[in-house]
């Protein structure tokens, strides 16, 4: 097999010429200082060409961390809110010095698009699964926001598509990283021994219905692709206004968009949970329900298959003796057992998460939070959401992806998707 | 118990007055009972029926909305007739399949192969993804006839079905699928997908014979890049 | 079948077969019988062999089929090869082949490589790592090499490694990584074979690295080095042992704060003890090795370590420190106020009132009071209201407006609305109001206090919009009105 030739456009071109080109191939071409870079920027034909998808409050901020960057060509942005879009295209023309920015509101026509390498994605909830997975079919890499599924099934699928096309997908938690130092450094570096338990602290709540009355939509938002692959419902403000409120006043707030907090903020603490105890790469095997109890309020606890117990707003009083640590939201409870230590993972290349995610795009490496680890958390507050929407224990079967022998809650698993789109 | 019957039929009530702008706490004791009748099969099929009840009837699509979501939870053999009326219907196909893509009865699955026929675009590409999520095998057939359909969108379905479903009818139904342009690369994509379902249960050779037709020069780099990761793979398996 | 058995078998038939020659009644059936096991015998064997031979023919498809790849033009199919590199092809000998294309692959092939060795962790490509680093000069092969040896090294590329450290920056940080990942119980003793021919700046470097490695068998060496003539490796050998020292090595620090230069060294140097102490489980006997060490100081030493005692708190340390308060002689006085002023909780909140009161001294009353304003706010058991009603009764004792800017700026650590609503009226003075607007927005940051207020922190943001001139409080107001994140600049380590 000749792995020699390539099907894509800037890549014949640059094996063809041997230069840089990044428009249409005429002659004559004057070549500019920007195509060639510097010494902070590198030359065009090294940089990743990006472009985003879901450009509001959060989508935004990646923007500007993308936009940043010197190996970095933001070329593209996609919205459904012609706001969103419009400001997203003038903060990159403003960057770039130029009018050049492609403004989209299907994100297909964005992914269709050979010269983009990437994307970031930063839409509600419900569309994330569906978009990553055709970024990788469309031969693209793609930095997912969290919480990076909405239901159980969609995770296997996502890593499935990633792999199958050998494409970087990153989850997109810094706070993984970034905010639990406190205790990564103990739990890795042996000092607090085997760890024994976790409790994540009181968070939530769980998403809810939404019933909010119908109101005019407006013209510069359209409404079928907000909603996509979601129910369809009539348009109002509350619905797909806001970002992270969960009291009813944002997409957050309701089940056919997001997981509420439980998920949201559940993605950043049980990420730093299971990061700090190493239990990235693994699924809990169940999610055992605790009811209330007296003054003990009910509580969720995920075990692990090494044994680790991983507890949910577990009361104080119930809390064990020996070595722990308080990280505030999160406690660690160790053997006090010193063990060698090991070093933990980090990001590579420069740059925080964001960084990371391009490093790994030039290098094809597995990025700090592959898209698998991003799933593994999810699995454990979907099986956490089940646990408190039964109200009752469920088992988990990480090899099948099912609930064995429970088909009341397998059929929480997955939800079927509004007529023209599909998750295969 | 008299207190929540009471207060059941209060919700039942105001169920078939709902709509968009209502007050939904007003449909809290339906929740309460969905979780309550957990292990109480009589109660949970007396619920059942009256949430049938209130989809037959002329209430709004919101109302029917909720009975779906609820039925996707609780529902049975029972709700599928009702359910399959609303197949065809262009504002409640979906929430129909909310429901019916999580009964796990045969019926269900029956109901969904039976509307193959008599749904055509969109609603068409819905019924298709349903049978896939399902896994459902027994509509294979039916499934694979419409890979040949002239809307793209239903080719790429039913190729998206076949795919999620994964056996080996299904994989030779791909293979020798001849769909438009705009429906190629979500069948290679299926095949992969069959692929890897036959690696996973161990089934080197069928695979690899997949991954082979799939690594030629013919065929898009990405597809080739699948084929060859997919090749390396097999190779990797002990046998 | 396992051939040996297999010829077992083979042996047993052929005694059966003897036995039923020497029994004529059965000799033909038997034969039959006997026959046909043979045969099923040898067809196990020759399957087992076929097996083998096919297992083998695998394993050779594969290695060329990934040595194809890695050796192709095209990044996205070496990266396929590259990920059998990493998980697949089990073997040594697998190892070897892949490690051995090193010299012949491009250089981007070869960072491609050199990062799958390493993920595969198998030390067989060791040997191909030592001679390309020989042979290359290129900065970014040679930073690859040196990430690779993390995994792939062994006690003897110690000082390669640390010779990079003084290499670019890259080969420097890959150095670093690759030092404190090395497994084997010598990389330690490796390490400090070097440590003394190193500059101060290596040797800082490499006792970080020591201590990041948990190496508590090198902390009499790093205790040697607080005592360093060059503040450099002093500095470094007290952080170090802040990571990893315990109430044993106490004894042995307290050389190290007296040794430190009075200012920034001294303060990382007490804070260094103070770690080692808290690592004691045992909480009411965390100040003992300290208090033992003080005994023999002379009074000048003992002053300075009654500081750090200070640090540790706890009852024995308070009252050592209040004999120290209550001595005759100024200078002890003076410095068991400075003790008690650097406890490390708000328990000691009584004794400063107290004591401020009864202060005459400008300067101790201003010492005093800066201590109120640091414990006040402390996390601790403590229900909010506590911390803010005593924060607010330290406000009341400022005369000075820096002193009242610091009650603003710690009000912050108290996340509650009734800390905004403390904070509101200072914004209006213009001496407390840009100081006050960065307490509110700091306030604003935490979602879980800002969303269920939303309404009081929406009115408050205005507030600030309209009256800040900082750009970074501004910024942040902007951003939380509208639900965005904001993040914080990243401090290093050594900052």
């Amino acid at each position: 097999m000749n792995h020699g030739t390539s099907s894509t456009r800037r890549e014949f071109l640059k094996t063809a010429t041997g230069a840089a080109v990044t428009g249409v191939f005429a002659a004559p071409y004057i070549i500019t200082s920007k195509a060639l870079g510097d010494d902070t920027t590198p030359p065009a034909s090294d940089r990743i060409v990006m472009g985003g998808i879901g450009i509001g409050n959060q989508g935004g901020g990646d923007q500007g961390a993308f936009l940043g960057r010197g190996d970095v060509q933001y070329v593209a942005v996609c919205d459904v809110r012609k706001k969103w879009r419009d400001g997203a295209k003038d903060r990159v023309n403003g960057r770039n010095k130029n009018s050049d920015c492609a403004a989209y509101n299907d994100f297909r026509e964005l992914l269709a698009r050979d010269d983009i390498d990437a994307v970031h994605i930063g839409t509600p909830d419900h569309w994330h699964a569906i978009m990553v997975i055709e970024a990788c079919r469309a031969g693209k890499d793609a930095y997912c926001q969290k919480p990076e599924t909405l239901t159980l099934r969609e995770g296997p699928l996502m890593i499935a598509a990633a792999r199958r096309y050998s494409r970087i997908v990153s989850g997109g938690s810094q706070r993984v990283r970034e905010d639990f130092n406190n205790l990564v450094g103990p739990c890795w570096n042996g000092e607090l021994g085997a760890i024994k338990s976790v409790n994540v602290r009181d968070f939530g709540p769980l998403s809810q219905l939404c019933n909010l009355p119908a109101q005019e939509t407006p013209a510069d938002i359209d409404w079928e692709m907000w909603l996509g692959p979601a129910p369809w419902q009539p348009y109002n403000s509350g619905r797909c206004d806001g970002n992270f409120g969960t009291g009813g006043n944002s997409w957050r707030s309701y089940v056919d968009y997001s997981g509420g907090s439980l998920t949201d903020w559940g993605a950043h603490l049980f990420g730093g949970a299971t990061f700090a105890s190493d239990v990235c790469e693994l699924q809990p095997t169940a999610a055992v329900f605790h009811k209330a109890d007296g003054q003990l309020g009910a509580y969720v606890t995920l075990t692990y298959p090494n044994g680790l117990e991983i507890h949910h707003r577990r009361p104080d009083q119930l809390k064990p003796e020996g070595p722990q640590i308080d990280g505030g939201k999160i406690q660690i409870h160790g053997d006090g057992v010193k063990r060698d230590p090991k070093p933990a993972p980090g990001y590579k290349g420069g740059g925080g998460i964001h960084g990371d995610f391009i490093h790994c795009v030039k290098t094809r490496e597995k990025p700090f939070r592959d898209i698998e680890l991003g799933v593994n958390t999810m699995v454990a507050l979907h099986l956490l959401t089940i646990a408190y929407r039964l109200q009752r224990t469920v088992k988990w079967d990480a090899a099948t992806q099912q609930f064995p022998g429970d088909e009341e809650a397998g059929r929480m698993v997955d939800r079927a998707r509004r007529q023209p789109w599909f998750l295969s | 118990m008299a207190d929540d019957a009471a207060k059941l039929d209060s919700a039942c009530e105001a169920l078939k007055a709902y709509n968009w702008g209502a007050d939904k706490n007003a449909l809290q004791p339906i929740e309460d009972a969905i979780v309550s009748t957990s292990s109480d099969a009589a109660a949970r099929a007396a619920l059942e029926a009256r949430l049938i009840a209130v989809l037959e009837s002329d209430v709004s699509r919101d109302a029917k909305d909720y009975v779906c979501r609820a039925l996707a939870v609780i529902g049975s053999t029972a709700s599928v007739p009702s359910l399959a009326t609303l197949l065809t219907k262009e504002e409640l196909s979906h929430m129909a399949r909310f429901a019916l893509e999580r009964i796990p009865s045969v019926q269900a699955a029956d109901a969904l192969r039976a509307a193959l026929a008599t749904v055509s675009g969109d609603l068409k590409v819905g019924v298709l993804s349903s049978l896939g999520n399902r896994g459902d095998a027994a509509s294979v057939t039916q499934i694979a006839a419409a890979l040949g359909d002239a809307d793209s969108k239903v080719a790429a379905a039913a190729a998206a079905a076949l795919g999620s479903i994964r056996t080996p009818e299904a994989a030779k139904a791909l293979a020798a699928a001849k769909p438009i342009a705009a429906a190629m690369s979500i069948v290679m994509d299926s095949r992969l997908a069959c692929a890897e379902a036959f690696l996973a249960q161990g089934k080197m050779e069928d695979a690899r014979a997949i991954y082979m037709l799939l690594v030629g020069e013919s065929n898009p780099k990405l597809i080739r890049l699948a084929a060859t990761r997919g090749i390396q793979t097999c190779l990797e398996q002990k046998r | 079948m396992p051939r040996t058995e297999a010829l077992e078998s083979v042996a047993l038939v052929t005694k059966v077969l003897a036995v039923v020659k020497r029994n004529s009644q059965y000799r033909l059936n038997c034969h039959r019988i006997v026959i046909a096991l043979v045969a099923i015998v040898l067809a196990i064997m020759l399957l087992d062999w076929r097996l083998a031979v096919a297992d083998d023919n695998q394993q050779d498809e594969l290695i060329k089929m990934v040595a194809d790849l890695i050796s192709g033009e095209d990044k996205d199919f070496r990266a396929v090869g590259f990920e059998s590199v990493r998980s697949g092809a089990k073997s040594a000998e697998a190892t070897r082949h892949f490690a051995a294309l090193l010299p012949k692959l491009s250089p981007e092939s070869q960072i491609g490589l050199l990062s799958a060795l390493a993920d595969r962790g198998d030390r067989e490509a060791r040997p191909a790592l030592i001679t390309l680093i020989s042979m290359t000069q290129n900065e970014a092969i040679r930073e690859a090499i040196l990430r690779a040896f993390g995994t792939l090294g062994e006690a003897a590329d110690v000082p390669v490694l640390v010779k990079s450290l003084s290499a670019s920056q890259r080969e420097r940080a890959a150095s670093h990584i690759s030092l404190k990942q090395l497994q084997g119980t010598e990389i330690a003793n490796a390490i400090l074979a070097v440590l003394p021919t190193c500059s101060a700046e290596l040797q800082s470097d490499l006792l970080e690295i020591l201590a990041d490695r948990r190496e508590t068998t090198t902390m009499p060496v790093m205790i040697q080095a607080a005592v360093n003539k060059d503040a450099i490796v002093r500095t470094a050998a007290m952080r170090a042992l802040s990571k990893i020292a315990g109430p044993e090595q106490v004894a042995g620090m307290v050389c190290g704060v007296l040794r430190a230069e009075t200012g920034r060294e001294r303060d990382e140097a007490e804070r260094a003890i103070v770690s080692a102490c808290l690592r004691n489980p045992d909480v009411t006997a965390r100040a003992a090795p300290l208090i033992q060490a003080m005994q023999g100081l002379a009074a000048a030493d003992a002053a300075v370590i009654v500081g750090t005692l200070g640090r540790v708190g706890g009852p024995d340390s308070l009252q050592i420190v209040e004999t120290w308060i209550k001595d005759s002689d100024a200078g002890k006085q003076q410095s068991g106020l400075r003790a008690l002023c650097n406890w490390p909780n708000a328990s000691i909140v009584p004794r400063l009132l107290e004591l401020f009161q009864q202060a005459d001294l400008p300067a101790t009353r201003a010492m005093l009071l800066a201590a109120l304003i640091r414990v006040a706010p402390l996390p601790d058991e403590r229900p909010n209201q506590e911390r803010l009603a005593l924060l607010e009764k330290t406000l009341l004792l400022c005369q000075e407006n820096d002193d009242r800017n610091r009650v603003i700026e710690r009000a912050r650590a108290i996340r509650t609305i009734e800390t905004l609503r403390f904070l509101l009226p200072f914004v209006e003075n213009p001496v407390t109001s840009e100081k006050a607007c960065g307490s509110i927005v700091e306030l604003a940051h935490h979602r879980d206090l800002r969303e269920p207020n939303k309404l009081e922190f929406d009115k408050a943001l205005d507030i600030v919009l309209a009256t800040s001139k900082n750009a970074e409080s501004l910024e942040r107001a902007k951003r939380y009105k509208i639900g965005q994140t904001w993040e914080r600049p990243k401090v290093t380590s050594k900052q």
